[in-house]
Protein backbone atom coordinates (compact mmCIF):
# COMPACT_ATOMS: atom_id res chain seq x y z
CA UNK A 1 0.00 0.00 0.00
CA UNK A 2 2.63 2.45 1.12
CA UNK A 3 4.38 1.57 -2.33
CA UNK A 4 1.71 2.08 -4.56
CA UNK A 5 1.08 5.84 -2.78
CA UNK A 6 4.59 6.64 -3.17
CA UNK A 7 3.96 5.65 -6.85
CA UNK A 8 1.53 7.25 -7.03
CA UNK A 9 3.08 10.38 -6.18
CA UNK A 10 6.06 10.07 -8.12
CA UNK A 11 3.33 9.70 -11.33
CA UNK A 12 1.41 13.27 -10.35
CA UNK A 13 4.76 14.75 -9.85
CA UNK A 14 5.81 13.61 -13.43
CA UNK A 15 2.36 14.69 -14.93
CA UNK A 16 2.06 17.67 -12.90
CA UNK A 17 5.13 19.61 -15.01
CA UNK A 18 4.17 18.24 -18.27
CA UNK A 19 0.57 18.60 -17.86
CA UNK A 20 0.86 22.20 -18.75
CA UNK A 21 3.12 21.99 -21.76
CA UNK A 22 0.21 19.42 -23.33
CA UNK A 23 -2.66 21.91 -22.47
CA UNK A 24 -1.11 24.99 -24.77
CA UNK A 25 -0.03 22.43 -27.36
CA UNK A 26 -3.91 21.86 -27.72
CA UNK A 27 -4.98 25.03 -27.66
CA UNK A 28 -3.97 26.64 -31.15
CA UNK A 29 -7.31 26.65 -31.96
CA UNK A 30 -9.26 27.87 -29.03
CA UNK A 31 -11.18 25.13 -27.29
CA UNK A 32 -13.59 24.90 -24.14
CA UNK A 33 -12.32 23.59 -20.83
CA UNK A 34 -14.70 20.17 -21.69
CA UNK A 35 -13.11 19.91 -25.07
CA UNK A 36 -10.06 20.04 -24.11
CA UNK A 37 -10.53 17.23 -21.02
CA UNK A 38 -11.66 14.95 -24.30
CA UNK A 39 -9.02 15.85 -26.50
CA UNK A 40 -6.48 15.01 -23.90
CA UNK A 41 -8.01 11.71 -22.93
CA UNK A 42 -8.16 10.58 -26.40
CA UNK A 43 -4.58 11.44 -26.76
CA UNK A 44 -3.93 9.27 -23.64
CA UNK A 45 -3.21 12.13 -21.17
CA UNK A 46 -6.27 11.89 -18.73
CA UNK A 47 -7.32 14.72 -16.60
CA UNK A 48 -9.70 16.08 -13.99
CA UNK A 49 -11.93 19.00 -14.87
CA UNK A 50 -11.10 19.84 -11.01
CA UNK A 51 -7.28 20.01 -12.10
CA UNK A 52 -7.70 21.74 -15.50
CA UNK A 53 -10.27 24.40 -15.43
CA UNK A 54 -8.26 25.91 -12.56
CA UNK A 55 -4.97 25.30 -14.46
CA UNK A 56 -7.07 27.06 -17.45
CA UNK A 57 -7.23 30.32 -15.45
CA UNK A 58 -4.11 30.09 -14.03
CA UNK A 59 -2.15 29.89 -16.87
CA UNK A 60 -5.05 32.75 -18.58
CA UNK A 61 -3.82 35.46 -15.54
CA UNK A 62 0.09 34.53 -16.57
CA UNK A 63 -1.08 36.17 -19.78
CA UNK A 64 -0.64 32.60 -21.75
CA UNK A 65 -3.91 31.89 -22.61
CA UNK A 66 -7.02 34.37 -23.53
CA UNK A 67 -10.05 33.65 -23.46
CA UNK A 68 -14.03 34.49 -24.64
CA UNK A 69 -17.38 33.28 -24.31
CA UNK A 70 -19.54 32.03 -26.76
CA UNK A 71 -23.24 32.81 -26.08
CA UNK A 72 -24.24 31.69 -29.46
CA UNK A 73 -24.85 27.59 -28.92
CA UNK A 74 -27.28 26.43 -26.64
CA UNK A 75 -24.93 26.99 -23.75
CA UNK A 76 -22.70 29.39 -22.89
CA UNK A 77 -19.31 28.20 -23.34
CA UNK A 78 -15.53 29.71 -22.44
CA UNK A 79 -12.69 29.21 -25.50
CA UNK A 80 -9.29 29.26 -24.16
CA UNK A 81 -6.29 29.81 -26.81
CA UNK A 82 -2.69 30.47 -26.92
CA UNK A 83 -1.59 34.55 -26.59
CA UNK A 84 1.84 35.43 -28.68
CA UNK A 85 3.65 35.15 -25.51
CA UNK A 86 2.09 31.39 -24.55
CA UNK A 87 3.28 30.19 -28.25
CA UNK A 88 6.76 31.71 -27.41
CA UNK A 89 6.93 29.92 -24.36
CA UNK A 90 5.16 26.57 -25.49
CA UNK A 91 7.81 26.77 -28.61
CA UNK A 92 10.86 26.81 -25.70
CA UNK A 93 9.11 24.56 -23.25
CA UNK A 94 8.39 21.94 -26.63
CA UNK A 95 12.27 21.86 -27.27
CA UNK A 96 13.39 21.64 -23.65
CA UNK A 97 10.66 18.51 -23.31
CA UNK A 98 11.87 16.98 -26.86
CA UNK A 99 15.87 17.39 -25.45
CA UNK A 100 14.98 15.76 -21.88
CA UNK A 101 12.52 13.40 -23.37
CA UNK A 102 15.66 12.24 -25.63
CA UNK A 103 18.20 12.25 -23.16
CA UNK A 104 15.76 10.24 -20.47
CA UNK A 105 15.40 7.91 -23.20
CA UNK A 106 19.19 7.26 -23.63
CA UNK A 107 19.17 7.02 -19.90
CA UNK A 108 16.34 4.72 -19.26
CA UNK A 109 17.60 2.46 -22.44
CA UNK A 110 19.59 -1.00 -21.18
CA UNK A 111 22.80 0.14 -22.48
CA UNK A 112 23.06 4.24 -21.79
CA UNK A 113 26.30 3.77 -24.22
CA UNK A 114 24.14 3.15 -27.17
CA UNK B 1 -31.32 21.19 6.43
CA UNK B 2 -33.54 20.75 3.82
CA UNK B 3 -32.12 17.99 1.11
CA UNK B 4 -32.31 19.18 -2.35
CA UNK B 5 -35.07 17.49 -4.45
CA UNK B 6 -33.56 18.05 -7.96
CA UNK B 7 -30.29 17.67 -9.36
CA UNK B 8 -30.49 21.44 -10.61
CA UNK B 9 -30.80 22.61 -6.90
CA UNK B 10 -28.15 20.51 -5.72
CA UNK B 11 -25.45 21.90 -8.61
CA UNK B 12 -26.74 25.56 -7.42
CA UNK B 13 -25.86 24.71 -3.84
CA UNK B 14 -22.24 23.40 -4.98
CA UNK B 15 -21.72 26.10 -7.33
CA UNK B 16 -22.64 28.67 -4.44
CA UNK B 17 -20.18 26.62 -2.12
CA UNK B 18 -17.52 27.03 -4.41
CA UNK B 19 -18.47 30.25 -5.22
CA UNK B 20 -18.54 31.91 -2.13
CA UNK B 21 -14.93 30.76 -1.37
CA UNK B 22 -13.69 32.57 -4.49
CA UNK B 23 -12.41 36.49 -4.41
CA UNK B 24 -15.50 38.19 -5.50
CA UNK B 25 -13.57 39.18 -9.52
CA UNK B 26 -13.93 35.38 -10.31
CA UNK B 27 -16.46 34.07 -8.73
CA UNK B 28 -19.16 34.97 -11.11
CA UNK B 29 -17.28 33.96 -13.95
CA UNK B 30 -16.11 30.64 -12.29
CA UNK B 31 -19.59 29.61 -11.54
CA UNK B 32 -20.61 30.17 -14.91
CA UNK B 33 -17.83 27.95 -16.17
CA UNK B 34 -18.40 25.09 -14.01
CA UNK B 35 -21.69 25.51 -14.48
CA UNK B 36 -21.01 24.89 -17.97
CA UNK B 37 -18.58 22.07 -17.38
CA UNK B 38 -21.32 20.16 -14.81
CA UNK B 39 -23.68 20.40 -17.93
CA UNK B 40 -21.45 19.00 -20.37
CA UNK B 41 -20.68 16.41 -17.86
CA UNK B 42 -24.32 15.28 -17.12
CA UNK B 43 -24.76 15.30 -20.96
CA UNK B 44 -21.98 12.94 -21.15
CA UNK B 45 -23.57 10.44 -18.73
CA UNK B 46 -26.78 10.62 -19.32
CA UNK B 47 -27.29 11.20 -22.69
CA UNK B 48 -30.77 12.28 -23.52
CA UNK B 49 -32.38 11.88 -20.34
CA UNK B 50 -32.98 13.38 -17.53
CA UNK B 51 -30.00 13.77 -14.85
CA UNK B 52 -31.05 12.18 -11.59
CA UNK B 53 -29.80 13.26 -8.30
CA UNK B 54 -27.33 10.58 -7.93
CA UNK B 55 -25.96 11.41 -11.63
CA UNK B 56 -25.61 15.24 -10.06
CA UNK B 57 -23.95 13.94 -7.20
CA UNK B 58 -21.84 11.10 -8.23
CA UNK B 59 -20.65 13.98 -10.63
CA UNK B 60 -20.07 16.76 -8.08
CA UNK B 61 -18.26 14.24 -5.83
CA UNK B 62 -15.55 13.97 -8.81
CA UNK B 63 -14.85 17.36 -9.01
CA UNK B 64 -14.24 17.46 -4.86
CA UNK B 65 -15.90 18.95 -2.23
CA UNK B 66 -16.90 22.75 -3.02
CA UNK B 67 -13.20 23.65 -0.49
CA UNK B 68 -11.17 21.56 -2.42
CA UNK B 69 -12.06 22.79 -5.66
CA UNK B 70 -12.30 26.56 -4.75
CA UNK B 71 -8.61 26.14 -3.06
CA UNK B 72 -7.15 24.99 -6.77
CA UNK B 73 -8.46 28.63 -7.73
CA UNK B 74 -6.35 30.36 -5.64
CA UNK B 75 -3.20 28.94 -5.22
CA UNK B 76 -2.45 30.91 -2.12
CA UNK B 77 1.01 31.39 -1.84
CA UNK B 78 0.37 32.00 1.75
CA UNK B 79 -1.13 28.44 2.38
CA UNK B 80 1.13 28.02 5.50
CA UNK B 81 1.40 29.56 8.80
CA UNK B 82 5.31 28.65 8.33
CA UNK B 83 6.61 27.49 5.23
CA UNK B 84 9.52 25.19 3.91
CA UNK B 85 12.31 27.73 4.15
CA UNK B 86 11.74 28.73 7.56
CA UNK B 87 10.56 25.34 9.34
CA UNK B 88 13.66 24.40 9.71
CA UNK B 89 14.70 27.37 11.85
CA UNK B 90 10.98 27.43 13.35
CA UNK B 91 11.99 23.64 14.78
CA UNK B 92 15.04 24.30 16.65
CA UNK B 93 14.42 28.08 17.98
CA UNK B 94 10.67 26.81 19.05
CA UNK B 95 12.55 23.70 21.05
CA UNK B 96 15.28 25.96 22.59
CA UNK B 97 12.85 28.51 23.96
CA UNK B 98 10.27 25.49 24.72
CA UNK B 99 13.49 24.14 27.02
CA UNK B 100 14.39 27.29 28.69
CA UNK B 101 10.49 28.21 29.41
CA UNK B 102 10.45 25.12 31.29
CA UNK B 103 13.97 25.03 32.43
CA UNK B 104 13.17 28.52 33.82
CA UNK B 105 9.75 27.98 35.12
CA UNK B 106 10.82 24.54 36.49
CA UNK B 107 13.69 26.05 38.91
CA UNK B 108 11.54 29.10 40.26
CA UNK B 109 8.92 26.69 40.73
CA UNK B 110 11.22 24.44 42.40
CA UNK B 111 12.55 27.10 44.66
CA UNK B 112 9.65 28.79 45.58
CA UNK B 113 8.59 24.97 47.48
CA UNK B 114 11.66 24.95 48.76
CA UNK B 115 12.14 28.10 50.65
CA UNK B 116 9.34 28.19 53.69
CA UNK B 117 6.18 30.64 52.77
CA UNK B 118 3.82 30.92 55.63
CA UNK B 119 0.83 31.94 52.91
CA UNK B 120 1.20 29.39 50.23
CA UNK B 121 0.80 25.41 51.02
CA UNK B 122 3.20 23.37 48.77
CA UNK B 123 0.26 21.32 47.10
CA UNK B 124 -0.69 25.17 46.02
CA UNK B 125 2.71 25.61 44.57
CA UNK B 126 2.43 22.52 42.81
CA UNK B 127 -1.01 23.53 40.99
CA UNK B 128 0.48 26.72 40.36
CA UNK B 129 3.43 24.74 38.86
CA UNK B 130 1.71 23.13 36.79
CA UNK B 131 -0.43 26.32 35.41
CA UNK B 132 2.10 28.32 35.08
CA UNK B 133 4.26 25.29 32.71
CA UNK B 134 1.07 25.34 30.59
CA UNK B 135 0.81 28.75 30.11
CA UNK B 136 4.40 29.46 29.49
CA UNK B 137 5.19 26.47 26.87
CA UNK B 138 2.10 27.65 25.11
CA UNK B 139 2.58 31.05 25.54
CA UNK B 140 6.35 30.52 23.96
CA UNK B 141 4.79 28.18 21.50
CA UNK B 142 2.45 31.07 20.36
CA UNK B 143 5.10 33.93 20.60
CA UNK B 144 7.89 31.78 18.30
CA UNK B 145 4.60 30.99 15.50
CA UNK B 146 4.07 34.53 15.67
CA UNK B 147 7.03 35.67 14.90
CA UNK B 148 7.97 33.21 12.39
CA UNK B 149 4.40 33.72 11.01
CA UNK B 150 5.07 37.63 10.34
CA UNK B 151 8.21 36.73 8.48
CA UNK B 152 6.63 34.10 6.25
CA UNK B 153 3.98 37.05 5.50
CA UNK B 154 6.65 39.77 4.93
CA UNK B 155 8.10 37.21 2.41
CA UNK B 156 11.68 37.84 4.90
CA UNK B 157 14.40 35.61 3.61
CA UNK B 158 15.99 34.12 6.62
CA UNK B 159 19.19 34.28 4.98
CA UNK B 160 19.22 38.48 4.70
CA UNK B 161 20.07 38.06 8.66
CA UNK B 162 22.30 35.22 8.26
CA UNK B 163 25.95 36.11 7.01
CA UNK B 164 27.59 34.29 4.40
CA UNK B 165 24.43 33.77 2.30
CA UNK B 166 26.24 34.71 -0.65
CA UNK B 167 28.90 32.63 -1.48
CA UNK B 168 31.29 35.63 -2.46
CA UNK B 169 30.74 37.20 0.90
CA UNK B 170 31.26 34.62 3.66
CA UNK B 171 32.77 35.46 6.74
CA UNK B 172 36.19 34.14 7.76
CA UNK B 173 36.43 31.40 10.32
CA UNK B 174 35.99 32.82 13.48
CA UNK B 175 38.99 32.35 15.65
CA UNK B 176 38.73 30.26 18.98
CA UNK B 177 38.14 33.86 21.47
CA UNK B 178 35.79 34.82 18.33
CA UNK B 179 32.82 32.25 18.40
CA UNK B 180 30.00 32.21 20.68
CA UNK B 181 29.21 28.74 21.96
CA UNK B 182 25.97 27.70 20.71
CA UNK B 183 24.91 26.46 24.61
CA UNK B 184 25.36 30.14 25.56
CA UNK B 185 22.46 32.12 24.61
CA UNK B 186 20.36 29.30 25.36
CA UNK B 187 21.62 29.67 28.92
CA UNK B 188 20.81 33.50 28.66
CA UNK B 189 17.76 33.00 27.60
CA UNK B 190 16.93 30.46 30.35
CA UNK B 191 18.05 32.72 33.15
CA UNK B 192 16.50 35.66 31.56
CA UNK B 193 13.38 33.44 32.01
CA UNK B 194 14.17 32.19 35.41
CA UNK B 195 14.16 35.54 36.44
CA UNK B 196 10.85 36.67 34.78
CA UNK B 197 9.20 33.50 36.55
CA UNK B 198 11.12 34.59 39.43
CA UNK B 199 9.23 37.94 39.76
CA UNK B 200 6.26 36.92 37.89
CA UNK B 201 5.03 34.10 40.57
CA UNK B 202 7.17 33.96 43.09
CA UNK B 203 8.01 37.84 44.28
CA UNK B 204 6.23 37.75 47.49
CA UNK B 205 7.69 34.02 48.34
CA UNK B 206 11.08 34.43 46.66
CA UNK B 207 12.27 37.63 47.41
CA UNK B 208 11.89 37.92 51.37
CA UNK B 209 14.12 39.05 54.69
CA UNK B 210 13.52 36.54 56.98
CA UNK B 211 13.84 37.19 60.24
CA UNK B 212 13.14 35.02 63.04
CA UNK B 213 10.80 33.58 60.71
CA UNK B 214 8.87 36.13 59.40
CA UNK B 215 8.86 36.79 56.28
CA UNK B 216 9.07 40.17 54.55
CA UNK B 217 8.50 40.69 50.74
CA UNK B 218 10.94 42.56 49.28
CA UNK B 219 9.01 44.39 46.61
CA UNK B 220 5.48 44.40 46.44
CA UNK B 221 3.40 41.92 44.39
CA UNK B 222 1.15 44.17 43.39
CA UNK B 223 3.14 46.78 41.62
CA UNK B 224 4.96 44.17 39.81
CA UNK B 225 1.95 42.56 38.98
CA UNK B 226 0.89 45.75 37.54
CA UNK B 227 3.65 46.38 35.58
CA UNK B 228 4.35 42.81 34.30
CA UNK B 229 4.48 44.10 30.80
CA UNK B 230 7.47 46.14 31.51
CA UNK B 231 9.13 42.65 32.87
CA UNK B 232 8.14 41.08 29.27
CA UNK B 233 9.98 43.73 27.31
CA UNK B 234 12.95 43.75 29.42
CA UNK B 235 12.63 40.04 28.50
CA UNK B 236 11.91 40.35 24.96
CA UNK B 237 14.60 42.93 24.47
CA UNK B 238 16.90 40.89 25.05
CA UNK B 239 15.92 38.32 22.49
CA UNK B 240 17.61 40.31 19.46
CA UNK B 241 20.74 39.68 21.30
CA UNK B 242 20.31 35.73 22.20
CA UNK B 243 18.93 35.41 18.61
CA UNK B 244 21.63 36.57 17.09
CA UNK B 245 24.39 34.67 19.01
CA UNK B 246 22.89 31.75 18.01
CA UNK B 247 22.52 32.28 14.66
CA UNK B 248 25.94 34.00 13.49
CA UNK B 249 27.67 31.76 16.73
CA UNK B 250 30.54 34.94 16.52
CA UNK B 251 31.53 38.49 17.67
CA UNK B 252 30.79 41.02 15.11
CA UNK B 253 30.27 44.64 15.08
CA UNK B 254 26.57 44.13 14.55
CA UNK B 255 26.56 41.76 17.51
CA UNK B 256 27.53 44.88 19.28
CA UNK B 257 25.31 46.97 17.94
CA UNK B 258 22.20 45.24 19.08
CA UNK B 259 23.85 44.23 22.05
CA UNK B 260 24.27 48.43 22.80
CA UNK B 261 20.69 49.08 21.72
CA UNK B 262 19.44 45.89 23.59
CA UNK B 263 20.99 47.13 26.92
CA UNK B 264 20.15 50.26 26.39
CA UNK B 265 16.58 49.67 26.30
CA UNK B 266 16.68 47.34 29.28
CA UNK B 267 18.58 49.84 31.43
CA UNK B 268 15.81 52.32 30.65
CA UNK B 269 13.26 49.73 31.57
CA UNK B 270 15.12 48.78 34.71
CA UNK B 271 15.58 52.71 36.01
CA UNK B 272 11.41 52.91 35.08
CA UNK B 273 10.44 49.79 36.77
CA UNK B 274 12.74 50.44 39.79
CA UNK B 275 11.49 53.89 40.54
CA UNK B 276 7.62 53.22 40.55
CA UNK B 277 6.32 54.00 43.88
CA UNK B 278 5.57 51.59 46.00
CA UNK B 279 7.80 48.74 44.30
CA UNK B 280 9.90 48.37 47.55
CA UNK B 281 8.10 47.18 50.59
CA UNK B 282 8.51 49.82 53.15
CA UNK B 283 8.18 47.50 55.76
CA UNK B 284 11.62 45.52 54.47
CA UNK B 285 13.18 48.46 54.58
CA UNK B 286 12.59 49.60 57.89
CA UNK B 287 12.89 46.15 59.33
CA UNK B 288 16.58 45.68 57.82
CA UNK B 289 17.22 49.35 59.18
CA UNK B 290 16.28 48.78 62.89
CA UNK B 291 18.12 44.99 62.39
CA UNK B 292 21.41 46.61 61.85
CA UNK B 293 20.96 49.36 63.80
CA UNK B 294 20.53 47.37 66.89
CA UNK B 295 23.87 45.68 65.65
CA UNK B 296 25.30 48.74 65.27
CA UNK B 297 26.33 47.91 61.72
CA UNK B 298 24.29 50.77 60.33
CA UNK B 299 26.77 53.08 58.85
CA UNK B 300 26.16 56.23 56.86
CA UNK B 301 26.95 54.67 53.39
CA UNK B 302 24.64 51.53 54.35
CA UNK B 303 21.73 53.89 55.56
CA UNK B 304 22.32 55.59 52.29
CA UNK B 305 22.16 52.83 50.17
CA UNK B 306 18.58 51.24 52.74
CA UNK B 307 17.27 54.73 51.91
CA UNK B 308 17.97 54.57 48.11
CA UNK B 309 17.14 50.96 47.69
CA UNK B 310 15.52 51.41 44.09
CA UNK B 311 18.41 53.71 42.94
CA UNK B 312 21.20 51.10 44.28
CA UNK B 313 19.20 48.64 42.56
CA UNK B 314 19.11 50.33 39.25
CA UNK B 315 23.00 51.54 39.47
CA UNK B 316 23.78 47.65 39.84
CA UNK B 317 21.78 46.66 36.90
CA UNK B 318 23.16 49.19 34.78
CA UNK B 319 26.70 48.44 35.94
CA UNK B 320 26.09 45.06 34.28
CA UNK B 321 24.73 45.93 31.78
CA UNK B 322 27.55 48.83 30.39
CA UNK B 323 30.06 46.01 31.45
CA UNK B 324 28.18 43.22 29.21
CA UNK B 325 27.96 45.46 26.28
CA UNK B 326 31.36 46.96 26.83
CA UNK B 327 32.63 43.08 26.52
CA UNK B 328 31.04 42.83 23.68
CA UNK B 329 31.92 45.79 22.07
CA UNK B 330 35.66 44.96 22.95
CA UNK B 331 35.43 41.32 21.75
CA UNK B 332 33.69 43.00 18.44
CA UNK B 333 36.64 45.22 17.32
CA UNK B 334 39.36 42.90 18.23
CA UNK B 335 37.65 40.74 15.93
CA UNK B 336 37.16 43.07 13.32
CA UNK B 337 40.37 44.73 13.68
CA UNK B 338 41.99 40.52 13.34
CA UNK B 339 39.78 40.08 10.07
CA UNK B 340 39.43 43.42 8.36
CA UNK B 341 37.82 40.73 5.24
CA UNK B 342 35.27 40.29 7.57
CA UNK B 343 31.74 40.82 6.02
CA UNK B 344 29.47 43.17 7.93
CA UNK B 345 25.70 42.52 7.65
CA UNK B 346 24.33 45.80 5.42
CA UNK B 347 21.44 45.39 7.51
CA UNK B 348 22.74 47.26 10.71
Amino acid sequence: MEKDELLAGMIQELRRGSLTLCVLSQLRCPAYGYQLITLLNQNGIPVEANTLYPLLRRLENQGLLQSFWDTQESKPRKYYSVTATGQEIYDTLRRYWIESAQAITRLLSPDPTQ
Amino acid sequence: MPQPTNPQELIERYLYAVGRRLPAKIRKETEKELRSLIDDLLEERCGESPPSESDAIEILTKLGTPAELAGKYIPDPFNYLIGPSYYRYYKTILAIVLASAAFGILVSSFLAILIPSDTTPWYQLLGNLFADLSIGLLAAVGAVTLVFALFERRGERLQAFTPGYEIANLPPVPKENERIPRHEPILEISISLFLLGIFFFFSDSLLVYIQDSHIIPIFSREVILNHRFLLCLAFLAGIPVELLKWIDGRYSLRLAAVVLVSNLANGLLSAYFFRLPGLINPEFQQTIETVLREKGALSPALEAVLQHWNLFLIAVICIGLAADAGVTLFRSLRSYALNKAEILSPQL
